[in-house]
């Protein structure tokens, strides 16, 4: 009986180690690391993979071998032999000389596709492509009740770690999540997720906000009622009522709650931790929760509340007035209601104000002589303006201005504007003719 | 022109310059205030008297009612951003502030003088033929000392022709701005002055902008001011909007232009149509106070109605142009759009966003029609829950706040209660 075994290849070299091996073999001499290696950190050390096959063809050598039934087609009259070695043109030669560059070019740009849209900067989060400060839309529909208007904000991301009998140290991702309508209706929650899975975490953490829903009342719809101090932890917020058109001066976190709840005029000084997220949104929130809105002011202090708005000159304007209580005359009246209101409500706490420091080269030799240098041209811009405001100058370019210079210079030489001559006024010389 | 510009002291020199000026305003003939068109020959009158005449200011102080909330506090911008104050007040100590603000409202609205503009001759102070052609520019001499004011400043001017004079008004402005610049005042008047940016202003109903910043501008007795304010002045009473210049400070000085040139029947019929008897008594009392050869006669106690009848009976040419006037008086019909005129005003000043913070719910209305239930108020009685004592409401509220379910319990209260507010 003829045996099989001489069908099964066999590897007859065994002088030359990469002819005695298999390529896998191989390639683990390259990228594997032992137990003790990895323990040790030399997992960044090891190669990975690379696919030769891709750079080197069978047959595509500076000297082209056609096989016949590999890189060529079968031929039928077997007096050619099985292989044969073509002619190259030149380009050829050319081509395959920088082929495993070109190769290598092609894998670059193909890793540039890969790359994500990009987003415009209003939209971008607090740093590069992270999830954390970016618009993430709305929290999905909870039993029937669609979120649609709301919009949500991650405010941080972070690894937490517990410490169980069983596993050791377990990692856990936690993500602080804010959700809201900008229209008072807001929440926040902490959502979690095991390591690694940072938007799981975010979408479980959009999932709780939005059953945690509350509510806000907004001063004319755009700022707070009163000023607030309020604390969490180690963090003290200081939140002020600002004018329309103020915007949000604020820590970078409270900016996004206040978009979410939609706050638009807003100062807010943040002392101590202001890297607790968590303690500073509470605070916050805690303070927002707190206020009392005119209506209810009146109610307690049985007074009508006046509004004094400095585009009238201060003329009062009555808010709220008590309904349900009776109005207090002037000798029922307490010391406590003839307090200043803002004073009132910051239950004597002021954030500390802090001059702006000076930049370190206002007082150097250089900065002095410069800031000098350009003291005689302090009122140039003003007089531009009003050159052109006067419509002397129709536009402040050289080329304008030149030909303002020789319409003038041409009336002076014939007589129509006179020549601004006297004390203190410079001489005019005549060009020498030479 | 050149000029050679001095600085000076002259004390000695001023009693006699001024002794000058003295005399070229009384031998001026006719007020520049006073339109040649009118019939009347009454050229020697003197304007700037007459308007600080007692009774006149106080014909004119009456005629300009106070609008606090529409004209004189209407919400301006502002050159700096300030949050609005709020404070606890009592019936008392508001109405005191408003006291206090009308005072000031009284201020603001002082008038603007109506004064002739000045003159442009120029008085000749010395001829001294040996200083001829001394040199090729003028020289102006200006006093510039501690006390001399931008109005009796004296300046006066050598001519190259040896001849030494006073300066005329351009030239005395010029020097008032070398040495004492103004803010805001630039050389050149701004175009707005003029048609048709001028024109253009007064489409837009900002009458009482362009006036303002004139007097900013000029001086009232500039004679560029006078023409600017009669020109304006002519065109507020050709469109018959009188209601631009209610309640501002330029008020006075329009019904006294009106009153001296004989024009009032538009502004008359204003007043009527709005029911202001006592205005137009007043307005025909101010009329006859100016013009006392005026042919309507007024006795000392004359009722208001009989004043205007009178006015009526005897100007029967002026029939057609106070046909609302005669509405009220004869069926005592008001035109009710007066409202409506104030909310046109200033429309960039964006009115109706501060009317809508006031409160509108208070303990008069809640149970009227005008409360949160309107029409159904008549039907249900609206009920307030009367709070027992502020003390234990504050500490209810407080064993409210804090966490959990008593929170969302407190929240549903309010909510309650804003219900019924809304």
């Amino acid at each position: 009986m003829a045996s099989l075994l001489p069908l099964v290849q066999t590897r007859s070299n065994t002088v030359n180690f990469f002819m005695r091996r298999s390529g896998p073999e191989l390639w683990k001499t390259l990228t594997s690391v032992s137990k003790s290696g990895q323990k040790k950190g030399r997992r960044n050390t090891r190669q990975p993979i690379r696919p030769l096959n891709r750079f080197y063809r069978i047959g595509s050598s500076p000297m082209k071998v056609e096989f016949a039934g590999l890189n060529a087609p079968m031929r039928m009259n077997q007096d050619q032999g099985l292989l044969s070695i073509a002619e190259q043109t030149e380009d050829e030669i050319r081509d395959s000389l920088g082929g495993v560059k070109k190769i290598l070019e092609e894998k670059d740009t193909g890793k540039k596709k890969r790359n994500r849209e990009k987003l415009h900067p209003m939209e971008r989060g607090f740093s590069g492509t992270q999830l954390v400060g970016q618009k993430l839309g709305a929290p999905p529909p909870v039993d029937g009740v669609d979120f649609d208007d709301f919009e949500t904000y991650c405010l941080e991301v972070k690894r937490t770690s517990n410490m169980t009998n069983v596993f050791g140290r377990v990692h856990t991702m936690s993500a602080l999540v804010v959700t809201g309508n900008g229209r008072g209706l807001a929440g926040y929650a902490v959502g979690k997720a095991p390591i690694h899975r940072t938007t799981t975490a975010i979408i479980n953490g959009m999932g709780m906000a939005s059953r945690k829903i509350f509510h806000v009342e907004l001063h004319e719809g755009r700022t707070i009622y009163q000023d607030f101090y309020a604390e969490c932890r180690n963090t003290r917020v200081f939140a002020q009522r600002r004018p329309r058109g103020f915007g949000l001066t604020c820590h970078p976190r409270l900016i996004k709650i206040c978009e979410a709840i939609g706050i638009k005029d807003i100062y807010v000084k943040v002392e101590g931790s202001t890297k607790n997220y968590l303690a500073l949104t509470h605070a916050f929130v805690t303070g927002l929760l707190n206020q009392e809105t005119h209506q209810q002011l009146a109610e307690r202090k049985g007074l009508h509340v006046v509004e004094m708005s400095p585009s009238r000159h201060f003329l009062p304007q009555i808010v709220a007035s008590p309904i349900s209580v009776e109005l207090k005359t002037e000798e029922t009246l307490e010391a406590l209601d003839r307090l200043n209101l803002d004073d009132f409500y910051g239950e004597g706490r002021y954030p500390l104000r802090k001059p702006k420091a000076l930049p370190f080269f206002s007082n150097l030799e250089g900065h002095l002589d410069a800031r000098w240098r350009k003291h005689p041209f302090r009122n140039q811009e003003s007089t531009m303006i009003r050159l052109i405001a006067d419509n002397m100058v129709p536009r402040w370019t050289r080329d304008a201005r030149a030909a303002w210079a020789e319409q003038r210079n041409e009336r002076m030489t014939t007589g129509v504007e006179p020549m601004p001559l006297g004390i203190g006024l410079s001489h005019v010389v005549p060009k020498k003719e030479d | 022109m050149n000029t050679v510009t001095i600085q000076t002291s002259m004390l000695k020199l001023k009693p006699k310059i001024s002794a000058f000026t003295r005399l070229s305003t009384e031998v001026r003939q006719s007020s520049q205030w006073v339109k040649a068109s009118g019939s009347s020959t009454t050229d020697d009158v003197n304007i700037e008297k007459l308007f600080v005449e007692k009774n006149v200011q106080k014909l004119l102080t009456d005629l300009t009612d106070i609008d606090l909330e529409h004209k004189v506090f209407r919400p301006r911008r502002t050159s700096i951003q300030q949050r609005s104050h709020f404070a606890l007040m009592t019936d008392e100590r508001l109405e005191k502030t408003r006291e206090r603000m009308r005072e000031e409202a009284r201020r603001f609205l002082q008038f603007v003088p109506v004064k002739e503009p000045r003159q442009e001759t120029v008085q000749t102070l010395a001829k001294d033929a040996e200083l001829k052609d001394f040199d090729t520019s003028k020289f102006v001499f200006t006093d510039i000392t501690f006390d001399a004011t931008d109005q009796d400043r004296t300046v006066v001017v050598r001519e190259p022709d040896g001849t030494l004079r006073t300066a005329n008004p351009e030239e005395h402005d010029r020097m008032n701005r070398t040495y004492y610049q103004k803010p805001n005042r630039p050389v050149n008047p701004p175009p707005l002055f003029s048609d048709p940016y001028l024109q253009q202003a007064l489409d837009k109903n900002e009458h009482e902008f362009v006036l303002d910043w004139s007097c900013w501008f000029y001086e009232p007795d500039d004679p560029a001011f006078v023409r600017l304010s009669q020109l304006i002045f002519d065109r507020i009473n050709e469109t018959n909007k009188f209601h631009v210049i209610t309640s501002t400070r330029h008020f006075g000085s329009f019904v006294f232009y009106l009153a001296l040139n004989d024009n009032i029947p538009k502004l008359l019929n204003y007043f009527g149509s709005f029911g202001r008897l006592s205005d137009c008594a007043n307005l025909i009392r101010l009329q006859k106070a100016v013009k006392p050869d005026w042919r309507v006669t007024i006795a000392q106690g004359d009722s208001e109605e009989k004043i205007v009848k009178d006015f009526i009976k005897q100007n029967a040419r002026f029939r057609d142009q106070i046909g609302d006037l005669l509405n009220f008086i004869n069926n005592g019909k008001v035109k009710q759009d007066q409202d409506l005129e104030k909310q046109t005003f200033g429309v960039r000043e964006r009115v109706g966003r501060m009317d809508r913070r006031k409160a509108r719910i208070t303990s008069a209305n809640v149970r009227g029609v005008e409360g949160p239930l309107a029409e159904l108020s008549e039907e249900y009685p609206v009920k307030v829950v009367k709070s027992e004592g502020s003390g234990e409401r504050d500490a209810v509220e407080k064993k409210d706040e804090g966490r959990g379910k008593g929170r969302w319990r407190s929240r549903d209260q309010n909510s309650k209660e804003d219900k019924k507010k809304d």
